[in-house]
């Protein structure tokens, strides 16, 4: 069976000011796949998810989701997406259970029923006790699983998660990488940026790295393995960047930090 | 948070919302969220997170605007449509688009919405109508408040016809003021970039901050005063201010005045929002979507620092703790979009205002009368810009950063709010005076040197108690913006009148041989006070 096609990404290019943050990116993403998108911190992880949810404009060549250019799309296929922001922005002076029925109203949940399912989730992460206290109450990783409970209300098809295990301690994560391998096991498309690396190496059948604007790896963790013959996506990350010395960095960056003041 | 009278109120509009194409469900969704938003204050890093469901700050802060509504009574006795609804308008159009253009710009510039929303299958028109119906709505607040007593008046002393038209002019001026202010904006947006873009915003604050004071000086100057008549005398410029083309509707409906020019005024009333508006509603996606440049940040260039400007800052504050607040209170208030947006409107006022009066009163007199005068007074408005600022400080949009002062070993809590107040008098006032002095040395000359250098005492007098005052312990930079700091404007204002208590004692001691020296000692003696122990007791309350 022919997997559709997703996301395709054409000739992309996006400048911020004079700085040329993505340059002349192509990429297509299938039903079905876990893509992890990897990078170095400032590589345009989040402005790539943040183009294809219209979040940021002004970008040379084309985006394509669920087969239609972005440019002649209306708000309607945001229905089939999810997304988990970076910063763990929301609106922070409504309680939790305000904020999901919020949520759930945009994407045109009935109310009564999306108030259940987000109390059900929030139980299954434990949260539950906190569903009626503020959200700039909540911690790091309390505010994480609200927008991954957020983002999954309406059973999207496709998912953008953008570092969505940031701040989850070592049990939820587990958990939400269960999620994921789950969900696309049902066929939905998940497109996620995380800096862990060795579960981006367990559970994406396909990992995307970009570096300096350009995608510098493409494939299956085994496909990568071979290519760069390296054990371990870390490995694989250190020479596709070019990095080497993490030992002598730190070594220079104690020792500044221990100079007395001149 | 979906059950307010204003939603149900609005709930009888549906029909027409969905004719619009606008999705209501949605819309109502969002506004409850606003609605509910306004009614919480978001703790601080130091207060406990209660969720203390509260009043709406805004509604709270509403009588300040009744207050300022009583002024347009006297004019409502007037036997003259024309005159009176100019001027009437004139004053209601002045509070209205100052609140507008300082209040709610950055609700209008709001980006913050867009990267919630947007991500969501939300139709873009939707969420601006939100927008749009959230800012009318304590537009509609503060027009009801500011005429709601005025318009039961006129309805005993003018008569039903008069009170019905005044209502339906009331409801195309707020229609006129919305939609013209973000037709302004979006000009902006459409034509400027980046950096530049965000100056021209505060530029463009500042100018239309003037042209009302302007617009109002013309409304006054359209009419003549003959020992008890007025007359109107028609001019092009006339076109161009709104509040006169009330007074002609009033005019030409009530009277049954037939001038051509007089209906020609008249049918811009009602025509010109009506054009705003449609123009507004075509505009609004393309409004919204070049939003997305305020988000956009520029590459910073690397400042040099100015040696000069170290010196001095070296010289006002020797503690380098408290020059590093200093600095830091600095970066913070230039950067700080929404601090800007509702700050520099005032910044305009405080330098124009005296020239104003003065102008106006030289009308009747001389220069050389005017320079004999003692309108140099006039000055005391230029301490109108700290209490503005100093209400406006503890407020931030990055207010969650505040938590550095909880992790910081910090010494003495007194440095902050001195670094403070001494930053927002270096970069709001210092400039005011270094180019009011000169110009009005050159107007009174030398002989008030000791008058400026009270005032100028005084405003660094006065700078303290507002911090003290509107402060109190709060820390700067430490809470988020909303719509109900509104308040503040009313504590700000408070303050202002303090200031007039300041000319008055002012112009007391003027009356005696050595007053003013003698005040001036005074002065000096009040500022060590309040600038040390009167700081050190906002670190004891804490
Ligand atoms: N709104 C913005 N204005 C200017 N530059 C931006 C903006 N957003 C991101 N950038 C720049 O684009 C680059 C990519 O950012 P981002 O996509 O957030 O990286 P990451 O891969 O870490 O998610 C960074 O260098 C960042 O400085
Ligand atoms: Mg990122």
């Amino acid at each position: 069976m022919e997997r559709q096609e997703v996301i395709r990404l054409e000739h992309v290019t996006k400048r911020f000011g004079d700085k040329l943050v993505l340059e002349d990116i192509d990429l297509s993403v299938y039903e079905g796949d876990i893509i992890g998108y990897i990078g170095p911190n400032g590589a345009g992880k989040s402005t790539t998810v943040k183009m294809m949810l219209g979040l940021v404009d002004g970008y040379e060549g084309n985006i394509f989701i669920f087969g239609e250019n972005l440019k002649n799309q209306d708000h309607t296929y945001k229905r089939r997406i999810g997304y988990v922001p970076e910063n763990a922005e929301l609106y922070d002076s409504l309680t939790a259970q305000e904020y999901l029925a919020f949520i759930a109203g945009l994407y045109g949940l009935e109310e009564g029923s999306a108030r259940v399912k987000a109390h059900r989730l929030m139980m299954k992460f434990e949260i539950d006790h906190a569903m009626h206290a503020r959200l700039s109450s909540f911690s790091k990783g309390m505010r994480q699983k609200v927008l991954i409970i957020s983002s999954l209300l309406h059973n999207p098809n496709v998912l953008f998660l953008d570092e969505p295990l940031s701040g989850l301690d070592a049990n939820s994560m587990l958990i939400v990488r269960e999620i994921l391998a789950q969900l696309s096991a049902q066929g939905k498309t998940i497109f996620y940026s995380s800096h862990i690396m060795d579960i981006v190496e367990k559970i994406s059948n396909r990992i995307v790295l970009i570096s300096g604007g350009h995608i510098a790896a493409d494939g299956t963790f085994d496909e990568l393995k071979e290519q760069n013959q390296k054990g371990s996506l870390q490995d694989i990350f250190n020479s596709l960047t070019g990095f080497s010395q993490h030992k002598e960095i730190a070594e220079d960056f104690v020792a500044i930090v221990q100079e007395e003041p001149a | 948070m979906n059950n307010f009278a204003t939603l149900r109120l609005l709930d009888r509009f549906a029909p027409l919302f969905r004719r619009a194409g606008i999705d209501y469900p949605m819309l109502r969704l969002i506004l409850g969220m606003k609605l509910t938003m306004d009614t919480r204050r978001v703790p601080t890093v130091f207060a406990q997170s209660k969720v203390k469901e509260g009043k709406n700050y805004f509604i709270r802060s509403l009588w300040i605007y009744a207050l300022y509504g009583l002024a347009v009574i006297p004019f409502l006795f007037i036997d003259d449509y024309f005159f009176q609804l100019s001027i009437i308008f004139g004053i209601l159009m002045f509070i209205l688009m100052t609140s507008m253009v300082s209040d709610f710009s950055s609700v209008l510039l709001d980006v913050r919405d867009r990267n919630m929303m947007m991500t969501k299958p939300v139709d873009q028109r939707t969420i601006s109508t939100a927008k749009m119906l959230h800012i009318t709505l304590y537009m509609s607040l503060l027009t009801i408040a500011t005429t709601g007593i005025p318009l039961f008046v006129s309805l005993y002393v003018n008569g039903f016809g008069f009170f019905l038209l005044f209502l339906a002019e009331l409801i195309l001026l707020n229609f006129l003021i919305l939609m013209m202010t973000a037709l302004v904006y979006f000009a902006i947006l459409q034509f400027f970039d980046g950096e530049k873009l965000k100056n021209v915003i505060n530029f463009m604050q500042i100018a239309l901050t003037l042209g009302i004071i302007l617009g109002y000086q013309l409304v006054a100057r359209s009419f003549q005063f003959t020992s008890l008549d007025v007359t109107f005398t028609p001019s092009w410029w006339q076109l161009f201010t709104p509040p006169v083309w009330f007074g002609a509707l009033h005019e030409a409906l009530l009277t049954g005045e037939r001038s051509l020019f007089v209906l020609l005024l008249a049918a811009l009333a009602v025509i010109v929002p009506v054009i705003a508006m449609i123009l507004y509603v075509k505009m609004i996606p393309a409004f919204e979507s070049s939003l997305h440049k305020l988000s956009t940040v520029e590459q910073g260039k690397e400042k040099r620092t100015n040696r000069l400007k170290q010196i001095f800052l070296r010289f006002i504050a020797p503690n380098q703790e408290e020059r590093n607040f200093m600095n830091f209170s600095f970066a913070m208030m230039k950067n700080e979009r929404e601090f800007k947006l509702k700050v520099y409107p005032q910044v305009g006022f405080t330098f124009v205002i005296p020239f104003l009066f003065m102008f106006t009163t030289s009308e009747n007199g001389s220069f050389e009368a005017l320079r004999e005068g003692s309108s140099y007074y006039l000055f005391y408005f230029t301490l109108l810009v700290i209490p503005t600022v100093i209400s406006m400080v503890k407020y931030s949009g990055a207010y969650k950063g505040s938590w550095i002062y909880a992790a910081m070993p910090l010494k003495d809590r007194m440095l902050i709010d001195r670094g403070l107040t001494k930053s927002v008098l270096v970069m709001f006032y210092l400039p005011a005076m270094l180019i009011l002095t000169p110009v009005f040395i050159w107007i009174f000359s030398g002989r008030i040197w000791l008058d400026l250098v009270v005032i100028i005492a005084t405003a660094i007098l006065y700078a303290a108690i507002c911090t003290l005052a509107l402060n109190g312990k709060s820390l700067p930079f430490s809470q988020p913006f909303s719509v109900a700091q509104h308040q503040e404007g009313i504590k700000a204002f408070v303050m202002m009148l303090v200031i007039g208590g300041f000319c008055l004692i002012h112009v007391l001691f003027n009356n005696w041989a050595f007053g003013l020296e003698i005040y001036a000692v005074i002065l000096l003696i009040a500022i060590l006070i309040v600038w040390t122990l009167g700081f050190r007791k906002i670190r004891f309350d804490t």
